[in-house]
């Protein structure tokens, strides 16, 4: 990291700037239809949520039934926003670290364009009825291998360019970027090869499906956002990881731990004891890694609130790492076995995945993207304004869902199912006032990325301010700001005549 | 570290957790041994019987999105309590006899995926047929007229009867209908006998054939059935009701 931030010269200046030309379009592309598809996502998470309170709203239109917008809007935040986002940073940030231009951004931009049209052919093929039922893996099953395919194209240049880098340094970064790229396929490919393919126990089919969840959260979103959040929080900061050799130790603790994840959602199904007990211990132990990736990274920019709070890319990917320690801490308590028997079929699933999801991934995402995207549009951040909406009202969606969601109402619904005294009604009504809860979190969300898809559709139109002073969240803009008036250079030229 | 250690690491960490979670359960769920029912030598062997259309019932099952709402596993009680609950795990007849269970691992026979379920916002359907058949007695309907009302309208207060016959209030239930298994059809004659109660300006409404290889699906929900000794950890062979 050192190097080039403390030694700034033109040559390297030339060369970030060349990096940065080379994928701009991919990363744009990714990024900007990703944000697209997180607001078609939220857009049917609230339909679906609201008639999971309100059955008769929208009328009886059988592509808009709770059924169908419930995946549709989990497979379209997964693989139309998720991934996407994680695509953009992952290739943008694996060029900069191995200091290598991209020479496929073509191809890129090919594979990004089928990928999207795989998940829209998959999301509308749910809506129409063709979903095939497996959680998070719902798409009709003819998607997969084209999504498969595209990936293998987005993903082998960074792999490449790591292999070709010109520098010895390897950062932290790098290796969670290099692990994300290496689980992906082998995590994606077991599960649609076992579930969708090879005729096996419909249990194990669901066990794995089950694994595949976890290991999509702890493999690939996690990784990335953390090597995300490394690199915003030590580049903002200007000054080296806290302790270098504990990110190396989260890394292999991440990859030792993680793989063994996800089967505790099964417990009590007649699948052996084993998997059900080491995939409650070793969901309760991803705690670790990410306790120990968070600790560092908060630690890395301790001294300087002024940065966190003033600077939209820190301030977001801090938020993500702590985002991350909630879901340590839900990782700990829900996937404990004595809960589990309350929590194991209630909101609180959904609580935990839109937490992984949004409150720690799309958060450190967001961080990222408010760091790259003035780099490739060379322009900087309209407003502030739009910047601290987006920010206040994911924060209250996130502790909406964290608190209400994934807490408090998979416990209350939990206990109502647990007591078999009680009438079915009575877990029906306790449920009630979280999932209307949990309609205004995702209001709260589609509002926020509201503000976000907008900021971000203008900035890929080059419409940004053409300003040498970044936007930062502290001061207004004003003629009397430190660095000299501030605005759109145009503007201030014409007030000066 | 080197890129090669990298890839080593990466390699024995992950497929070390693969071997063991995945491929190996895999290949041992894959060939169970049949199961006999008691200990005695010639005593038979257990066979989980089928029936209905369950391939195709379970395809609209799965894509209209089912499984969300509802889950098929009965957890054995060191995981949950749901065997105790009325008409969930079996029935328990005045005579006392008891089929409650935990589901067992042929309970999915004829399936591809185990629909075991994300939420319970509705109840379990393992044993659905014993309430189908308990509204259905009450409301004079045959059971798969009476899942075709529930599909058409689950907030239908004339299908559900008490005990005494008398009214539920079902307005609380937040189970989408599903009118696009159904269609509108001019009456001709009698009438279609499969139509629904009501009509719809002055058409029949007649179950499509989704509607139909669904009711034949759900229908086929009875997992109560006696299993092996060495299988059956139910709590009626070792304490009564009340030690819960």
């Amino acid at each position: 990291m050192s190097t080039q931030s403390q030694v700034p010269n033109i040559e390297d200046a030339q060369l970030r700037a060349d990096i940065d030309r080379s994928l701009r379009h991919p990363v744009m592309f990714f990024f900007a239809s990703g944000a697209a598809w997180l607001a078609v996502s939220l857009l049917l998470g609230i339909i679906a949520s609201t008639k999971s309170h309100y059955p008769g709203f929208l009328g009886d239109w059988s592509f808009l039934q709770y059924g169908r917008t419930f995946p549709a809007h989990i497979n379209a935040l997964i693989y139309g926003w998720g991934a996407q986002a994680g695509f953009g940073v992952l290739i943008w940030l694996m060029a900069r670290l191995c200091r290598q231009p991209s020479k496929n951004s073509g191809s890129i931009l090919v594979a990004a364009h089928i990928w999207n049209l795989g998940v829209a052919i998959g999301t509308i093929g749910i809506l129409a009825g063709q979903g095939t039922g497996k959680h998070w893996m719902q798409f009709p099953t003819f998607v997969w291998p084209v999504l498969l395919a595209a990936y293998a194209v987005i993903a082998i240049w960074s792999l490449i360019a790591f292999r070709c880098r010109n520098n010895d340094h390897t950062y932290i970064s790098q290796w969670y970027l290099l692990g994300a790229i290496l689980w992906f396929p082998w995590v994606y490919l077991t599960a649609n090869l076992y579930v969708n393919v090879f005729d096996i126990h419909p249990l194990m089919a669901a066990a794995i499906n089950s694994w595949f969840r976890h290991a999509l959260i702890f493999l690939f979103f996690t990784p990335i956002a953390i090597a995300s959040a490394y690199y915003i929080a030590s580049k903002v900061c200007g000054r080296p990881i806290y302790n270098y050799s504990y990110s190396i130790g989260g890394f292999w603790a991440l990859a030792i731990i993680a793989p063994w994840a996800g089967m505790q959602t099964m417990m009590g199904a007649p699948i052996p004891m084993f998997l059900q007990y080491a995939g409650s211990a070793a969901t309760m132990l991803v705690g670790v890694p990410l306790v120990i990736a968070g600790v560092n990274i908060i630690k890395t920019t301790s001294g300087q609130p002024n940065k966190v709070a003033n600077s939209p890319s820190l301030r977001f990917s801090i938020a993500g790492v702590v985002g991350m320690l909630l879901l340590a801490f839900a990782s700990v308590i829900l996937a404990h076995p004595a809960a589990l028997k309350y929590t194991q079929f209630t909101i609180a699933g959904y609580g935990y995945d839109v937490l992984a999801i949004y409150g720690f991934f799309s958060m450190c995402m967001f961080g990222a993207i408010y760091f790259i995207v003035p780099r490739l549009t060379r322009r900087e951040w309209l407003s502030s304004r739009l910047i601290h909406g987006h920010f206040r009202y994911s924060i209250y969606g996130v502790l909406f869902i964290f608190l209400f969601c994934t807490l408090l109402g998979g416990f209350q619904q939990g206990a109502a199912q647990e007591d078999h005294t009680l009438p079915w009604l009575q877990a029906v009504k306790n449920t009630l006032p979280y999932s209307v809860g949990m309609t205004v979190a995702l209001c709260f969300l589609l509002y926020a990325n509201f503000f976000f898809f907008i900021h971000l559709t203008l900035m890929w139109l080059r419409l940004g301010r053409r300003s040498s002073h970044p936007t930062l969240l502290s001061h207004k803009h004003s003629a009397l700001g430190p660095h000299g008036p501030e605005g759109d250079i145009e503007e201030l030229e014409t007030a000066k005549v | 570290m080197t890129f090669k250690s990298f890839l080593l690491g990466i390699l024995a960490s992950f497929g070390l957790a693969w071997m063991f979670v995945i491929a190996i359960p895999v290949a041992k769920m894959g060939k169970l041994a049949p199961v006999q029912m008691t200990d005695e030598e010639d005593s038979a062997y257990y066979e989980r019987k089928i029936s209905g259309r369950v391939l195709n019932g379970a395809k609209i099952y799965a894509s209209n999105g089912c499984y969300a709402c509802h889950t098929q596993l009965i957890r054995p009680t060191y995981a949950g309590h749901q065997i105790w609950r009325d008409d969930m795990a079996g029935m328990v007849d005045s005579e006392g006899n008891d089929t409650r269970r935990e589901t067992t691992y042929y309970d999915y026979t004829g399936e591809k995926y185990a629909q075991i379920g994300l939420t319970r916002m509705g109840p379990d359907l393992s044993n659905l047929v014993y309430r189908v058949n308990k509204y259905a007695e009450r409301t004079n309907l045959t059971a798969e007229q009476w899942l075709m009302e529930h599909l058409y309208n689950p907030r239908n207060n004339d299908i559900r009867l008490g005990e005494g016959g008398e009214r539920l209030e079902m307005n609380w239930s937040n189970c989408p209908s599903q009118p696009q298994m159904f269609e509108k059809k001019i009456i001709t004659g009698q009438g279609d006998k499969l139509a629904l109660q009501k009509t719809l300006e002055g058409k029949e409404i007649v179950a499509k054939e989704e509607a139909l290889v669904l009711i034949s699906y759900l229908m086929s929900f009875h997992r109560d059935d006696v299993v092996p000794d060495s299988m059956d950890n139910s709590p009626k062979k070792v304490t009564g009701e009340d030690n819960n």
